[in-house]
């Protein structure tokens, strides 16, 4: 089925086409609402809310960019709706520091670095893997959030920073 | 800031294993649109209610009162109408004058057939029906306090209705029982629209 068929499908609530639409996505969302919520159960219940939205918006959807795209941008709201950030967690934060260097070196062990992502505090790990993993941009973090493009990039440099402090003692334990 | 080496983090962060939710999400998902088909088919289903006339009557009194424009009045149509007027009155009189055995005066007590008030009836128990499905397939509405509350009382009210249906199988068409199947009914009806309203 290709994906104007699945579209099609899925505004006619053919329950076969929206079956194939999330077994299309489903992985990838799932993966990206536990990123943010840290949390399995409250990425379970993202899921579902977020497919249920895309299912009734369907129709909404003008190609402007590409149909996972646009279903992350949904789970994404969902997701930040569904966690009861800190009333601080994505305060503007000084940039004092904007002249330290962060090295990665030259080898990150995945399960290290998972770990570390998820020790993240809750608005720089949003912040992170929307930039970072999901390759959103300032502009498109600062809509999805609700701050400004200033305190995402301040966000996301004091989460490179802070992911870089807790990566340094695992990679040499 | 200064990043080095930011491929290696780039490289590192493609590889970041996904994870596959549980099978469960689907049918819960499958579920839920399920519920939402049953309620879309429903609502055109549901019955229309015609509002007490008191609604009407307090909105006339909140309404600015427009000013009478004055206009020309032409004289003929009145006329007109008070010649006929005049007629049928004296019409009417001559008629009672001439046939005084005719007037008389009868005083009956209004009942309501059972037979008439079961046919209107069928169309709101399509509404209930559609509510007791809509519980059996879990939406959540179902589960919320004041629905269940509410839910509750109609489905005691729907009890005593039956009863009282029974009981005017044996006695015919009993004025009192009828007014209280009646009374019954409109309880059930108000049920309902609060009910719809939750949904």
């Amino acid at each position: 089925m290709t994906e104007r068929e699945l579209i099609t499908g899925c505004i006619a609530k053919q329950r076969l086409a929206q079956h194939a639409l999330y077994e299309q996505y489903k992985s990838a969302m799932y993966t990206l609402s536990w990123r943010i919520t840290n949390d399995w159960g409250l990425a379970a219940e993202v899921l579902q809310d977020a497919f249920l939205q895309v299912f009734h918006h369907i129709g909404d959807f003008q190609g402007k960019s590409t149909l996972g795209a646009w279903i992350k941008t949904i789970v994404v709201r969902t997701a930040i709706r569904k966690v009861k950030y800190k009333a601080a967690a994505f305060e503007a934060l000084d940039s004092q520091n904007d002249r330290e260097t962060v090295d990665w070196g030259t080898d990150l062990d995945l399960e290290y670095l998972e770990q570390a992502i998820q020790a993240l505090p809750e608005g720089f790990r949003a912040v992170f893997v929307l930039a970072e993993v999901e390759g959103f941009s300032h502009k498109e973090i600062s809509a999805a959030l609700g701050i400004s493009e200033g305190t995402s990039k301040s966000q996301l440099f004091y989460a490179k920073k802070r992911l870089r402090e807790q990566l340094g003692p695992m990679m040499h334990q | 800031m200064n990043e080095l080496n930011n491929n290696t983090l780039q490289a590192a962060v493609s590889r970041l294993p996904v994870y596959a939710p549980p099978a469960d999400i689907w049918d819960d998902i499958e579920l839920a649109l399920d519920a939402e088909a049953i309620v879309e088919k429903a609502i055109p289903q549901l019955p229309t209610y015609t509002p007490p006339d008191a609604i009407w009557e307090s909105i006339a009194e909140q309404l600015p009162v427009t000013p009478t424009v004055a206009r020309r009045v032409r004289l003929w149509p009145r006329l007109a109408a008070a010649a006929v007027l005049t007629a049928v009155v004296f019409g009417t009189w001559w008629l009672l004058q001439t046939n005084p055995a005719a007037e008389q005066i009868v005083v009956t007590q209004e009942t309501i057939d059972v037979l008439v008030l079961a046919t209107v009836q069928e169309n709101e128990d399509d509404a209930f029906a559609w509510i007791d499905q809509l519980c059996a397939s879990r939406a959540p509405v179902c589960e919320q306090p004041e629905f269940r509350s509410l839910k509750s009382e109609l489905d005691e009210l729907t009890a005593a209705k039956q009863r009282l249906y029974a009981a005017l199988g044996q006695y015919g068409d009993d004025p009192e029982l009828t007014n209280q199947l009646v009374q019954i009914e409109v309880t059930r009806t108000q049920l309902l629209q609060e009910m719809m309203q939750l949904i």
